[in-house]
């Protein structure tokens, strides 16, 4: 079995491993105890904040633990409605965290503004200014788009909303680790992480507040995490996010080649051996690893699930529990209509992914494509 | 040697269950599929009907999974609400009393999902039905009744594609519904408590009436009153609309009397409804439509059949005249108590299932 997801999630870092296991295995304290065995929780948890905040720049009590990603986003979504905020401006390509959070908002009286992409999948800034109005409270734009892999001009972005005195989020959970995030001008005011995708445990995000925002739970009960974000800590989530933060950044660059080529190699196989396919987006303008391919005349969810018989596990837009279909909202925003858009497969390499698995990977792709298209004549 | 690859239709239920298993014991390399057939539209009260649950589905995981089969969820949601749905839904304001399960067989397991069986280049589907598939010398491939009797579902099989016999396993035919509760508690199998359905899947409680209402309230509220009237034309009640009705239906239609009246006939056309006592709603023949063999009629139509013309019906002795290719009139050795337009007539010679139409009057 291969695993070219890695967008979805990814595997544990053997270190990951080690520290958490011995984490589970010797501290149990609840960090907010006065006693020694808190004491040793504490401390973890403190020690992983510093880790994390370095590789954000920025110290540490701007970093706060959260359960997930999606929480993280949740939080800062919600505190604008807590504040009575009347406005918020998003893409059409935000995960659905983020817009499904948003359409509830709007039920609730907020105001949703959502920007357009390009074909490529860039935000147009254009549209962006257009859309601020004196009553915005926030901007939440992400920093690299699950489905398409794009990586929007954040800094950009950043000097706008700065210009006009607005807050700015980013949903950074695809990009954390796997680019630079130290932004040489601008920093947003917010930005949400998490640890599985980056070889960390699953259960775990953070969320990145700037000095001086403060911002309501959306949990409530005990004043853990500076008093916006209640519950007891996952102690050893949280140690395995700071050991899998800190190798994603170390090797950043490393990865981020070793990555490029892998990629650049699929592609070339797939052209080579594929006819009818075309790969969405510049890949100037994505993380690299990242390939979203569209096979005429190819239903996706039948191709996937003849590539996973095979022993490739890929997939097709965002992942989904209920076994319903829809056309991928981020896809119509790139200008695909619902037929082009279900055939449409994403790939994502990563860290263990071997030069051979991609040889053997391309024979069982166009093995199969041809399979399904000599079907349908 | 390569195995033979098996789509395993997996409800999540104990039947479905246990086939798997006793796939996995013939030899054969399964793949567990769920049809993702229906979601209550807005407006529709959800169902609790077990079928396509997010809980359903996820036990057929928990269960594959426990074999290390692979699962897959297939949307089917398109085709089911054209073929079955809407059909249901048209049939009974045509008067008729329509079998879902029978269009459900036809059009997705023995439609959608074979061909789904075609792209992953699945040999057979096999799916949990009481009924067993024999290759018999002078008739082909053939379905018979299941060994449990009680639990026999050849009924509504008569409407698949012979052709697609020689694909398709029942793995379940020659065990009694005790038997695959035994297996599946033997294998510790967490759907083998699981209570068999009673309901249609997708009608909640099973009441269609309702359920018309819901899903189509325009042409609900298009449907006008009408007179109930007996046997000589003389008017005895009012009917809140053809659509509430079904032939043999004895209660709620607010005529008083002696004797309980039963519905007799449904008149679409003059919006009236025939009621009768009971000893006057008994048929000696009925006219069949949409046919289809599973044995060519060559080979038996001078026999003496057994037809049954409802699921649950403990079958009649008859004979087929064919009135045209795709007409033909039974006619029943002791007359029949509410024949029911819309129900299937499906017809046997012992426990061989020799094919079956839609009664149309």
């Amino acid at each position: 079995m291969i695993y070219l997801d890695y967008c979805s999630t990814t595997p544990l870092h053997n270190l990951v491993i080690e520290k958490m296991r011995k984490i589970d295995g010797e501290v149990f304290g609840n960090p907010s105890s006065i006693h020694q065995f808190g004491q040793k929780a504490k401390a973890i948890i403190e020690s992983s904040r510093k880790d994390i905040a370095s590789i954000f720049d920025c110290s540490s009590n701007e970093i706060i633990f959260t359960s997930s990603g999606t929480e993280a986003n949740n939080l800062v979504l919600w505190d604008v409605f807590q504040k009575g905020g009347k406005h918020i401006i998003i893409s059409d390509i935000e995960h659905p965290c983020i817009s499904k959070t948003c359409s509830i908002l709007e039920k609730f009286g907020v105001k949703i503004s959502k920007i357009p992409v390009n074909k490529n999948g860039i935000i147009r800034i254009s549209e962006l200014k257009k859309s601020i109005n004196k009553n915005t409270s926030l901007v939440s734009i992400m920093s690299v788009n699950n489905e398409i892999g794009t990586i929007q001009p954040i800094e950009e972005i950043i000097e706008i909303c700065n210009h006009n005195k607005i807050l700015f989020h980013t949903d950074a959970i695809q990009a954390f680790g796997k680019i630079d995030l130290n932004y040489k001008k601008y920093k947003p005011h917010m930005a949400s992480f998490s640890a599985h995708k980056i070889y960390g445990p699953k259960g775990v995000g953070a969320l990145y507040i700037k000095k001086g925002i403060k911002l309501n739970p959306l949990i409530y009960g005990g004043s853990q995490e500076m008093q916006v974000r209640a519950g007891t800590e996952n102690l050893s989530g949280i140690a395995g996010f700071a050991v899998a933060s800190k190798l994603a950044n170390e090797n950043l660059k490393n990865n981020f080649i070793k990555l490029n080529e892998l990629s650049n190699k699929l592609k070339k196989a797939i052209f080579l051996n594929i006819n009818n396919v075309k790969i969405l987006c510049n890949d100037s303008d994505q993380i690299p690893g990242f390939i979203s391919l569209k096979l005429s005349g190819v239903n996706a969810n039948d191709l996937l699930i003849k590539l996973d018989i095979d022993g490739f596990g890929i997939s097709t837009g965002a992942a989904c529990s209920s076994g319903v279909n829809k056309t991928s909202s981020v896809l119509k925003a790139i200008g695909l209509d619902a037929k082009s858009a279900s055939s449409v497969i994403r790939i994502s390499l990563g860290k263990y992914t071997k030069e051979t698995d991609l040889i053997s990977f391309v024979d069982s792709l166009s093995k199969n494509v041809k399979i399904i298209r000599n079907e349908k004549k | 040697m390569k195995k033979n690859r098996v789509l395993v239709a997996m409800s999540g239920g104990v039947d479905s269950s246990v086939s798997l298993i006793k796939i996995l014991e013939a030899g054969y390399e399964p793949i567990g599929v769920t049809m993702k057939l229906w979601e209550s539209p807005q407006g529709v009260p959800a169902t609790d009907s077990y079928c396509c649950s997010l809980e359903s589905i996820n036990n057929a995981k928990i269960i594959c999974q426990k074999y290390n089969v692979p699962h897959y969820t297939l949307d089917f949601r398109t085709d089911f609400k054209k073929n079955v749905v809407d059909y249901l839904v048209k049939e009974y304001f045509k008067g008729n009393t329509p079998n879902p399960c029978i269009n459900c067989n036809k059009h997705l397991r023995w439609g959608s999902l074979i061909d789904q069986a075609k792209t992953f280049e699945a040999d057979f589907i096999a799916t949990g039905h009481y009924a067993v598939i024999e290759k018999n010398k002078n008739y082909g491939y053939t379905i018979n009744k299941g060994k449990d009797k009680n639990k026999d579902q050849s009924y509504v099989l008569w409407s698949i594609d012979k052709k697609l016999l020689n694909k398709t396993l029942f793995p379940l035919g020659n065990l009694t519904k005790e038997e695959v509760r035994k297996i599946a508690f033997e294998h510790d199998l967490i759907t083998a408590e699981i209570p068999d359905s009673q309901e249609l899947c997708f009608l909640p409680n099973s009441d269609y009436r309702q359920f018309l209402k819901d899903y189509a309230p325009n042409r609900s509220a298009k449907e006008k009153k009408g007179n109930f009237i007996l046997d000589n034309g003389e008017i005895v009640g009012t009917h809140m609309g053809i659509s509430n009705y079904t032939i043999g239906q004895r209660r709620k239609l607010g005529i008083s009397g002696p004797e309980p009246s039963y519905v007799k006939k449904i008149d679409k056309k003059n919006n009236v409804i025939q009621v009768s006592k009971r000893e006057k709603m008994f048929f000696e023949n009925c006219i069949v439509k949409n046919i289809n063999f599973l044995i060519d009629p060559k080979q038996w139509e001078n026999d003496l059949i057994t037809t049954y013309i409802r699921y649950n019906h403990s079958g009649v002795d008859s004979e087929i005249q064919f009135l045209d290719q795709k007409t033909i009139k039974i006619k029943f050795k002791s007359p029949q108590f509410a024949v029911t337009p819309g129900q299937s007539a499906v017809f046997y010679k012992d426990d061989l299932l020799l094919g079956g139409g839609i009664i149309s009057k």
